[in-house]
C-alpha cells in the first residue's frame, strides 16, 4: 500500500447516450478525495448527465464509476446529492423537516421509522445552512434561495463522504450563496469530496480547489492553478466540436432505438 | 348478411359518418397532446345532454347539445380554474370534474327517467343500430333519411368548415404553441373553440356510440396515424382511413358475434392500434426488431472482417505492435456464425481448409474498417487527449456507424495522419495494389 | 340514528371499508402520478368480468373479480408498453386503453346478453355502475378485510412511498428499489379498484380514489394527515351515498357514492382555510385594503415631508390621481376612524399614531428600493413590497447597511427608528 490516497470517484471511460445520441465521450478522469470540485462547462455540455451518471441514474453506454475504490452503495458509504431545484414537485404535502429526514432514510433502512436520533440529526443539517426556524414550514411557501438550502441539509443528513451537486447556486440570492459556501467549505474540512456543477465562471477559482472543464468531452481536469487557465477555457467554451457533433449524429442514424423520438411540439417535458 | 343489404347499410352509414368526424377532431386533440380532454369532455357532457333532453323533451340534437356545449365548456374551464388558479395537480383536477359531472348525469337520468328516453345503457354503449332505424321528420326525393345520417352529416360538415377555416392556426397550434403565440395567435379562444367542436361531435356520436365509445374514436384513429407519418394532412386522411376501417370492422364482426356494434368499432380501432404498433413500417416494434437485428448483424460482419484484416497485416510483418489489452469483440455464437455464413454467401470471404481467407471484396470493407477505427483512434487521441490505452473500446464502438464523407473530413481535420497512436499505419481511402492483384 | 335495515348496514359496512382503502391508496396514486391511469385501469376490467362470466358461468365475486384483475392488470401494463417510446404520450395511451378495453367489455356483454337475456342483465350490468344493494355479508367482510390490509401495508411502506412519490431519483441514489415500491403501489391501486367494482361500477370506480384524495389535499400540507383524512372522506362518501340509494332505489348507487364525494371536494373548495376560494378571496380583498390605507398614509407623509409648513388637503391627494374622490373621501374616513389622521385647521394632519406608522411603512419601501437598486443577486421570492417590517425577510446586517446608505442621502424618515424590527 503506498502513498496517495485513492480517488473519491474514478470514471472509467464513460460514454452516456440518450436515445442512441452520445452526449458525454469516454470521459476518464480520477476525483481526489477531501477537495471541492468544480465542473464547468457551456450549457448542454453534458455537467448533468456526468452527475446522473455517477449517481447511476442513467445507465452509461460504456465504461463505469467507482466510488471509494468500490461500485457505488447506499446510505453511509453512498452519495450525497443536491439535485436542481426545478426537479421535485414543490406542492408535495410534505415541511422541510420531512424533506431533510428522506436524507436519514438510506441508513435506517426498511420499515422502521425515523426517531429522535434522526429528528436531531436533520435539525443539525437545517442549523447548518440556517433554516432551523423553518422545520415546521410546508415547503410550497419556502422562497427559491429557501429551497436550495433544504436540499443542501437534506444532502447533510445523509451524511456521505461524497457529495455531488447540480447547480446549487444557480438563481440563489447573495446570502444564499454565502451559506452554501460556508457548508462546503466545512464539508471539506471534515475530509468529505465534493462535486458541484457549476455556471458561474466569475466564482470557480475563489470556489474550488480543481476543477473539470467539460464539452461533451472531459477538456481538461485538476487543480485550479493548473487547469482553469485561458486556453483551456478557450477549449471548453470556444464552439463545439463539429466533428464529434457529426459522429454522435451518425450514431444516432445508424441506431435503431431513436427514430421514434423527436422534440415535443410545445418543448415542454 | 352482408354489410350492403338494405338492413346493414343504414347502420354503416351511421358508424362511418360518427367514426369519421370523431376521428378528424379527435386528430386535433392528439397532435394537441390533449388527448384525455376529449375523454373529460365525453363524460362531463352527459348532464347537459340530459337537461337539455329533459327541456326539450326530444331527441332534437339542437337542445341537447346547447346543454352539451355548457357542460363542455365547464369541463374545461373548471378543470383550468382548478389546475392553474387554484394549483391542483392537472390530473387530479380533470379526473375530479369530469367523474363528478358523469355521476351527476347519470342520476339525473334517472330522476328524469319518466321523461327521458334514454337509458343509462344507451348512454355508456350506444346504440348504432337504434340511430340508423329511427328515421328524420323529412324526405329527400321520397327517401327517408336515418334521423342520426343527418345529425352526423351535417356534424361532420361543420366540423370539415372548422377545420379548412382555421387550417393555418390549427397548423402552427398544434405542433408550436409557444410560435403560435409569438405569431399572434392566441391559443385561448382556439382552444375553446376546439373543446365546442368536440363537444359538437361527441353529442352527434354519442347516441351511436355511447359516451365512453367516443373516447376511442376520437383519439385511436390519431394515435394510429401519428405512427404511421409525420404530416399533418397525412395524419388527418390516415385518420380518416382507419376511422372507415374500424366502422366497416366493427360492423362485420359485431354482426358475426351478434353483438355490440358500437363496442366492436372501439375493438377493431383498438386492433388497428394495436396492428399498427407492432408493425407500422418505421415505428412498429417488429420492423424495429428487424433492423435492431440487421444492425448487430452487420456489426458482427465488420468485427470478423476488422479482425481477419488485422491479421493479414500481421502477417505481411507491417501491422507495428498489436494492442496490449481489451476483449476481443464479443458477440453470441449465432451471431457469429451467421455473419459468417453471410460473408461466405456474399463472396467475401472464402473457407478453405478450416481457415477463413479475406476476398477483394472483403478485403476492401475490412480495410474501410480499420481505416475508420484507426482514424477515430487519432481523433480521440488528438482532440479528447485520451491516454493510448484507453483509445482502442471507444474507436471499436464508434467506427461500425461513420461513413465515408465523415471519415474523409476526419482525416482533413487531422491532416492526414499515416499512422495511428499505436505506430500502426492507416490504409487508404481507395484501393491498395494487393487487391487488385486477385 | 337512522334505522337502518339488515341488508343496508351490510351495504353500509362494505361501502365503508372501501372509502377507507380507496383514500388512502388514491392519496398515492394522486401524489405518485398515477390518477388517471387507475381511470384506465378500471374501465380495462370489464372485459375481465364478461370473460370470466363466460368462463365459469358463475356470478360470484370472486371469480369475476380475479378477471377483472387480470384484465385490468393488462391494461396497464399496455399503457405502459404503448407509452414507452416516445411517439404515443402517456395520455393518449390511457385514453385508449380506457376506451377499446370498454369497447371490448360492452360487446361481450352484449354478446352475453344476446344469448342468455336475465343471467347478464342481473350480474354484469350491475358494474358498470355499480349495485352493492345484493351484497352478502360474506362480501362485505372481505372488502373489509381487504381494508384493513391496505391500511396495514401504507402504514408499513409509508416512508418509503413518501420518499419514491417525492424524489424517485434521490430514492435510487439512497438505493431503494424504486421499481419494486412502484409495483407495490400499482398493485395496490389495482386491488383497491377491482374492490370498488361491485359497488362504484366500472365507469366511476377511479373516481372514488381520486376525489377524497384531491379534497384531502386541500385541507392539509402533509401526508399522513392527507391520508387519514382521505380515507375519511372516502367512508363519508361511501356511507353517504349508500344511504342515500337506500332512500331512493331507483337511483344508482355509484353514481351517488361519487356525487357524494363530488360535493365534498366543492365544499372543501370553497370553505378550506388555506386554499379554499372564500379563504384566497378574503384574504386578497384584506390585502388589497390594507394596501391602500398603507399608500393613503405614506403619501400623505411624503406630502409632508416636501412642504413641511403647508397642510396636506384633500385636493392635493385627489391632485395624484391614485384614488377617486368617492374612495379617496372613505379611505381617509377610514383612516381617521382608525386614529391615524384627523381634520386640523389648515387640512390633514397625521396623529401620533398615525405618523409613527406612516414612517415605517415609509422606511420599508425606501429599504426595498434600495436593496433592488444596490444587490444584484437577489431572492425575489423574498421581496415583498407591502410587508411593513422587514426584519424577518432580509439579514439585519443587510437592512442596517441599506439604512446607512438611506440616511446619508437623507432619505431615512424621521420617528422611524425606534420601530421594532
Amino acid at each position: 500500500m503506498s502513498g496517495a490516497p485513492p480517488p473519491a470517484i474514478e470514471v472509467h471511460d464513460l460514454t452516456v447516450s440518450y436515445h442512441a445520441k452520445p452526449v458525454l465521450w469516454d470521459i476518464d478522469v480520477e476525483i481526489p478525495a477531501g477537495q471541492l470540485v468544480g465542473v464547468v462547462g457551456p450549457n448542454g455540455a453534458g455537467k448533468s448527465t456526468l452527475l446522473r451518471a455517477i449517481l447511476g441514474l442513467v445507465r452509461p453506454a460504456s465504461g463505469w464509476v467507482r466510488i471509494d475504490g468500490e461500485p457505488r452503495r447506499r446510505g453511509r458509504h453512498g452519495c450525497g446529492y443536491v439535485p436542481q431545484r426545478e426537479s421535485v414537485d414543490w406542492d408535495f404535502p410534505v415541511d422541510v423537516l420531512d424533506v431533510v429526514l428522506m436524507g436519514t432514510y438510506g441508513n435506517l433502512g426498511w420499515f422502521r421509522r425515523p426517531g429522535r436520533r434522526e429528528r436531531e440529526r436533520a435539525m443539525h443539517a437545517l442549523e447548518q445552512v440556517g433554516m432551523q426556524d423553518l422545520a415546521r414550514r410546508q415547503i410550497a411557501e419556502l422562497s427559491g434561495g429557501q429551497q436550495q438550502r433544504v436540499f443542501l441539509a437534506r444532502a447533510l443528513a445523509q451524511d456521505a463522504p461524497v457529495y455531488l451537486m447540480d447547480e446549487p447556486f444557480s438563481g440563489v440570492d447573495a446570502a444564499t450563496e454565502a451559506a452554501i459556501f460556508e457548508v462546503l467549505r466545512t464539508l471539506r474540512a471534515a475530509g468529505r469530496t465534493v462535486v458541484v456543477v457549476h455556471h458561474d465562471l466569475q466564482t470557480v477559482e475563489e470556489y474550488f480547489d480543481h476543477v473539470l472543464l467539460l464539452n461533451l468531452r472531459l477538456v481538461a481536469a485538476g487543480p485550479i492553478r493548473d487547469t482553469f487557465t485561458r486556453e483551456n477555457l478557450l477549449a471548453t467554451y470556444g464552439g463545439r466540436l463539429t466533428l464529434l457533433d457529426e459522429a454522435a449524429e451518425a450514431v444516432r442514424r445508424g441506431s435503431v432505438d431513436t427514430t421514434a423520438w423527436r422534440p415535443p411540439p410545445d418543448g415542454a417535458s | 348478411m352482408s354489410l350492403l343489404d338494405a338492413t346493414s347499410l343504414p347502420v354503416l352509414i351511421v358508424a362511418a359518418l360518427a367514426a369519421s368526424c370523431c376521428a378528424l377532431i379527435g386528430s386535433f386533440l392528439v397532435l394537441r397532446r390533449s388527448a384525455l380532454l376529449g375523454d373529460a369532455i365525453s363524460h362531463g357532457i352527459l348532464p347537459g345532454i340530459v337537461v337539455g333532453f329533459a327541456l326539450s323533451g326530444s331527441r332534437e340534437i339542437v337542445p341537447m347539445f346547447l346543454g352539451a356545449l355548457v357542460a363542455a365548456l365547464g369541463t374545461t374551464l373548471l378543470t383550468d380554474l382548478l389546475h392553474r388558479r387554484l394549483r391542483i395537480d392537472g390530473d387530479a383536477a380533470m379526473g375530479v370534474v369530469f367523474t363528478t359531472l358523469f355521476a351527476l348525469g347519470v342520476v339525473l337520468l334517472e330522476v328524469y327517467a319518466g321523461r327521458v328516453d334514454l337509458d343509462p345503457g344507451c348512454v355508456l354503449h350506444g346504440q348504432v343500430e337504434y340511430a340508423a332505424i329511427d328515421p328524420a321528420s323529412f324526405a329527400i326525393l321520397g327517401w327517408t333519411p336515418p334521423r342520426g345520417a343527418v345529425t352526423l352529416g351535417v356534424t361532420l360538415l361543420l366540423d370539415l368548415v372548422f377545420v379548412l377555416l382555421l387550417w393555418k392556426e390549427l397548423l402552427i397550434t398544434s405542433f408550436d404553441g409557444d410560435l403560435a403565440h409569438s405569431l399572434g395567435i392566441p391559443p385561448g379562444p382556439l382552444h375553446l373553440a376546439l373543446m365546442g367542436m368536440t363537444a359538437l361531435t361527441t353529442v352527434a356520436s354519442f347516441e351511436a356510440v355511447g359516451s365512453i365509445l367516443v373516447v376511442a374514436m376520437l383519439i385511436v384513429p390519431a394515435m394510429v396515424a401519428t405512427l404511421l407519418t409525420d404530416r399533418l394532412l397525412g395524419v388527418l386522411l390516415a385518420a380518416q382511413g382507419v376511422a372507415l376501417a374500424s366502422a366497416g370492422l366493427g360492423l362485420w364482426s359485431a354482426q358475426r358475434l351478434d353483438t355490440s356494434v358500437a363496442g366492436m368499432m372501439a375493438v377493431s380501432v383498438g386492433g388497428l392500434l394495436a396492428v399498427a404498433f407492432l408493425l407500422a413500417p418505421g415505428q412498429g416494434w417488429l420492423p424495429r426488431r428487424l433492423r435492431r437485428l440487421s444492425l448487430a448483424i452487420r456489426i458482427a460482419e465488420e468485427d470478423l472482417l476488422g479482425s481477419l484484416y488485422r491479421a493479414e497485416e500481421r502477417q505481411a510483418g507491417g501491422g507495428g505492435i498489436e494492442r496490449p489489452s481489451g476483449a476481443p469483440p464479443h458477440h453470441p455464437a449465432w451471431l457469429r456464425i451467421g455473419a459468417g455464413l453471410r460473408l461466405r454467401w456474399r463472396a467475401e470471404v472464402v473457407k478453405s481448409d478450416r481457415t477463413l481467407t479475406l476476398t477483394q471484396r472483403g478485403r476492401g470493407r475490412g480495410r474501410r474498417l480499420v481505416r475508420r477505427h484507426r482514424l477515430w483512434e487519432n481523433y480521440l487521441s488528438d482532440l479528447l487527449a485520451l491516454p493510448a490505452s484507453h483509445l482502442h473500446d471507444p474507436a471499436h464502438r464508434i467506427e461500425h456507424f461513420l461513413d465515408e464523407e465523415l471519415t474523409r473530413r476526419i482525416e482533413e481535420r487531422l491532416d492526414g495522419p499515416e499512422r495511428d497512436p499505436h505506430g500502426r499505419a492507416i490504409p487508404a481511402a481507395d484501393h491498395e495494389p494487393g487487391e487488385e492483384e486477385r | 340514528m337512522i334505522p337502518v335495515e339488515y341488508n343496508t348496514a351490510v351495504v353500509l359496512l362494505g361501502t365503508a371499508a372501501l372509502g377507507l382503502a380507496a383514500g388512502s391508496t388514491g392519496s398515492l396514486a394522486l401524489l405518485r402520478g398515477r390518477a388517471l391511469l387507475s381511470d384506465a385501469l378500471a374501465h380495462a376490467t370489464l372485459p375481465g368480468i364478461c370473460l370470466a362470466f363466460l368462463l365459469t358461468g358463475s356470478r360470484s365475486h370472486p371469480a369475476l373479480l380475479l378477471g377483472a384483475l387480470a384484465t385490468g392488470a393488462l391494461g396497464v401494463v399496455l399503457v405502459a408498453a404503448l407509452s414507452r417510446r416516445g411517439r404515443i404520450k402517456e395520455d393518449a395511451a390511457i385514453g385508449a386503453v380506457l376506451a377499446c378495453f370498454f369497447g371490448a367489455g360492452i360487446a361481450l356483454s352484449g354478446a352475453i346478453q344476446r344469448r342468455s337475456p336475465d343471467a347478464a342483465q342481473a350480474g354484469l350490468d350491475g358494474f358498470l355502475l355499480g349495485q352493492p344493494a345484493g351484497m352478502l355479508l360474506s362480501e362485505a367482510l372481505t372488502i373489509a378485510g381487504v381494508a384493513v390490509a391496505t391500511l396495514l401495508l401504507v402504514a408499513l411502506l409509508a416512508k418509503e412511498w413518501k420518499l419514491v412519490c417525492f424524489d424517485p431519483d434521490f430514492a435510487a441514489i439512497e438505493g431503494w428499489p424504486v421499481r419494486l415500491l412502484d409495483l407495490l403501489l400499482m398493485l395496490l391501486i389495482t386491488t383497491t379498484v377491482v374492490l370498488a367494482l361491485p359497488a362504484v361500477g366500472v365507469v366511476l370506480a377511479a373516481a372514488i380514489l381520486i376525489i377524497p384524495a384531491t379534497a384531502a389535499r386541500l385541507w392539509v400540507d402533509r401526508l399522513v394527515p392527507m391520508l387519514i383524512l382521505a380515507s375519511s372522506f372516502g367512508v363519508l362518501a361511501s356511507v353517504t351515498g349508500t344511504l342515500l340509494s337506500a332512500r331512493f332505489p331507483a337511483l344508482p348507487t355509484g353514481p351517488l357514492i361519487v356525487l357524494a364525494a363530488g360535493s365534498l371536494f366543492l365544499i372543501s373548495l370553497l370553505v378550506s382555510p388555506r386554499r379554499g376560494i372564500v379563504a384566497r378571496a378574503t384574504a386578497e380583498r384584506r390585502r388589497r385594503r390594507e394596501r391602500e390605507r398603507r399608500r393613503l398614509l405614506g403619501t400623505i407623509f411624503t406630502e409632508q415631508e416636501a412642504a413641511p409648513e403647508s397642510p396636506v388637503s384633500e385636493g392635493a391627494l385627489a391632485r395624484r390621481r391614485v384614488w377617486g374622490p368617492g374612495r379617496l373621501r372613505a379611505h381617509l374616513e377610514d383612516a381617521r376612524r382608525r386614529g391615524w389622521i384627523r381634520w386640523g385647521p389648515r387640512g390633514i394632519e397625521l396623529t401620533d399614531a398615525g405618523r409613527q406608522r406612516a414612517a415605517r411603512i415609509v422606511r420599508a419601501s425606501r429599504i426595498w428600493e434600495q436593496y433592488l437598486l444596490s444587490q444584484a443577486q437577489i431572492d425575489r421570492d423574498l421581496i415583498d413590497l407591502d410587508a411593513e417590517e422587514i426584519g424577518h425577510l432580509l439579514p439585519p446586517h443587510l437592512v442596517a447597511e441599506l439604512e446607512r446608505s438611506l440616511a446619508d442621502r437623507g432619505l431615512l424618515p424621521l420617528g422611524s427608528e425606534g420601530s421594532p424590527a
